[in-house]
């Protein structure tokens, strides 16, 4: 009998494995120092000594389209089946670009509007999204964006609920807007960088419970980046932050770090590499905070992780198949230590996911926390040959490729020059030929393939929104003060102009002013210009 | 000798999702073809390009709904290049591929298509001249 070992294995980011791992693999491996207890420097085996125990992860899912009162609808019905997120996906045409729905590059595309999110324009909007909710007993997923925080801050501040009793995650990550769906014309990467540092101030002092921003790694996996060069460019991101802040000398490495210290992994579909790359985030987070930054407060150590998972390997072919794909990603991510998890629903190869498929989203994920026994034990896999061998290589290549992006002057520098537009292209190319040539398999694309359909789904079509938001769009225009309007934006434009200032105090003015997004939007492209990303086509 | 096959792409909507996109334009490069990308444009700027750079086939990478596709086959055939081939491919459904075909789309490509495909389509098609 052979071993097999004609056969070349490899994981998904290309470390060879061995057949089988033994204590050699692990020999040098010093329990203190290299994992510690869960809850406990350096923090690889968990964040919190009880993990599941003392709380499941969250069941964050995104949702999100057609006209602000579906959206409002769906994150209604998600909560009602056990969805712990509250998300209202941006219309990508008019919020996300910061465009109101009567702008020429918005009134080529009507139709588009409420496709992929509502058309959120503002204040009256954020009041009909957050209308059924407790403000201070939910979990809010915000955008992220000083504009997003700010609608919610000032619907809360209208309706007395202090900011201190806010709970939830910003996002206001750069790989969506600039690197795996760069938007038209927006401001420099450099100006977004500044925009998080406000949050991050804005919210450490006033806001505490609310994670003001969270680096989105799953948004360059998707693009074709490969797990250790994740592990490498959501830290280098962190870095650009922390070092942004610090430089500002405004605050103290302890007063903000535990703010940067919530993000997003993707998990994709090599199982063990991925439970790896989360046991070797935390490693790495703690180091570089430790060793690098010299931080003291214990809660600056402690990486907190949400996964997601919905990529290139969701397949649009037999696509109940998808429900298997994100079970086994739901056991990955709490395997490696979550904190919250969304998956992708059955149909997002498809379409904007229907009812249905977020339903199965949340009972795949409610099915492994109370059925399968994965609550008891933290970092169950701790001391086995080769997960620890695989944490240890994985980390070790993060380091290396984060020389890398350091030696360039930082990761927002490589999404400047193209770089890591190139390093993605380049992963993306190579998975496609091996999944073409049917090296990598794909169970119904590149292999048992079926002639006739089977597990058809029935397609969710968001309702067109353009009318109508130009309907509200009008009545906001109609029935604010135009000169408090006027006085606020050109506020906002004076403290934009200065990246000594944090922007909250003006934007939160405009934003009870009644000022628009688009409005907001011209404020930021006059006073910062417009970028582009290289895309190497 | 016969001249190379100027492929121009264009997404038709916002969303700005491009992995589909390299993909496709280094398929056509590896074939020997030339590929101009116009990234998220409108129907005008997509023919202004078309005009400008001279191409044979126009790929239209749609992640939105179709009115812009409709608008942009209508300009093409007014400025003289309804022989244009234009191929289409993005997230689309099965159901919407009739409706797309009779705005005059030759052929869809929607996610999941192999590159091979779409190479030979656009070779067999694209008009010689």
């Amino acid at each position: 009998m052979g071993t097999g070992d004609d056969k070349r294995y490899t994981t998904e980011s290309g470390i060879e494995l061995k057949p089988s791992y033994n204590p050699d693999d692990v020999a040098g491996l010093d329990y203190e120092r290299e994992l510690g207890e869960p809850g406990q420097a350096p923090f690889t085996r968990g964040p919190y000594p009880g993990m599941y125990r003392s709380r499941l992860w969250r069941i964050a899912q995104l949702m999100g389209s057609g006209k602000v009162e579906d959206t409002r609808d769906r994150v209604t019905y998600s909560h009602g089946v056990g969805g712990d997120w509250v998300v209202f996906e941006p219309d990508q045409i008019t919020t996300v670009h910061m465009w109101d729905p009567d702008h020429p590059e918005v009134m080529a595309r009507k139709d588009d509007v409420g496709l992929t999110g509502s058309p959120i324009l503002g204040l009256p909007d954020y009041e009909v999204l957050l209308e059924p909710l407790d403000l201070s007993q939910v979990y809010f997923h915000m955008g992220g964006s000083p504009w997003n925080n700010s609608n919610v801050y000032v619907v809360a501040e209208k309706r007395g609920v202090p900011l201190s009793q806010l709970h939830g995650t910003g996002q206001g990550e750069m790989f969506l807007p600039y690197l795996s769906t760069p938007f038209k014309d927006m401001p420099p990467p450099s100006c977004h960088l500044r925009n998080n540092c406000d949050v991050v101030e804005f919210n450490t002092r006033n806001v505490p419970h609310v994670v003001p921003i969270s680096c989105a790694g799953h948004n360059a996996r998707a693009n074709g980046i490969a797990a250790f060069e994740e592990l490498a460019i959501v830290l280098a991101w962190n870095i650009d932050h922390i070092e942004y802040i610090l430089k500002r000398g405004r605050q103290k490495i302890d007063d903000f770090a535990h703010a940067l210290g919530g993000v997003n992994y993707s998990i994709g579909r090599d199982f063990f590499e991925e439970i790896c790359k989360l046991r070797a985030a935390r490693r790495m987070w703690y180091k570089l905070l430790k060793d690098r930054y010299k931080a003291q407060d214990p809660k600056s150590f402690r990486l907190r992780i949400h996964g997601f998972s919905a990529d290139r390997d969701y397949t649009r072919e037999q696509p109940l198949i998808n429900i298997v794909r994100s079970a086994y990603r739901t056991m990955a991510a709490a395997l490696g230590g979550v904190q919250s998890l969304g998956i992708g629903p059955y149909d997002e190869a498809i379409t904007t996911p229907s009812e249905e498929a977020l339903l199965m989203a949340i009972r795949t994920q409610q099915v492994i926390q109370h059925e399968s026994g994965i609550d008891a034990v933290a970092d169950p896999l701790a001391g086995s040959y080769f997960v620890e061998s695989l944490t240890n290589e994985l980390e070790e290549r993060a380091w290396k490729y984060l020389e890398k992006i350091e030696g360039q002057g930082g990761l927002v520098k490589t999404i400047e020059t193209g770089w890591l537009h190139a390093e993605a292209t380049r992963g993306a190319l190579e998975q496609e030929r091996r999944l073409e040539s049917g090296e990598r398999k794909l169970v119904g694309f590149n292999c048992f393939q079926t002639d006739e359909k089977v597990f058809e789904v029935r397609p969710h079509r968001a309702s067109k929104a353009w009318e109508e938001a130009m309907a509200r769009l009008e009545k906001m225009r109609r029935e604010r003060d135009d000169a408090r309007v006027a006085k606020a934006l050109d506020e906002l434009r004076r403290v934009v102009e200065n990246p000594e200032v944090n922007q909250f105090p003006a934007m939160m003015e405009a934003i009870r002013s009644m000022a628009t997004i688009g409005e907001i939007g011209r404020v930021y492209r006059e006073t910062w210009g417009t970028w582009n990303a290289p895309i190497p086509v | 000798m016969d001249k190379k096959i100027r492929v121009l792409i264009a997404k038709t909507s916002l969303d700005g999702h491009w992995r589909g996109v390299v993909t496709v334009a280094a398929a056509f490069r590896n074939a020997g073809m030339e590929v101009i990308y116009a990234g998220q444009a409108t129907a005008e700027q997509i023919l202004q390009t078309a005009l400008q750079e001279d191409v044979d086939v126009v790929g239209l990478n749609i992640g939105g709904r179709f009115g812009h596709v409709e608008e942009l086959i209508e300009m093409l055939k007014e400025n003289g290049m309804g022989d244009l081939l234009v191929v289409a491919g993005g997230p689309l459904l099965d159901e919407d591929i009739p409706e797309l075909k009779r705005l005059g789309v030759a052929e869809v490509f929607p996610s999941g298509s192999r590159t091979k495909d779409i190479v030979a389509f656009v070779q067999a098609h694209a008009p010689r001249r």
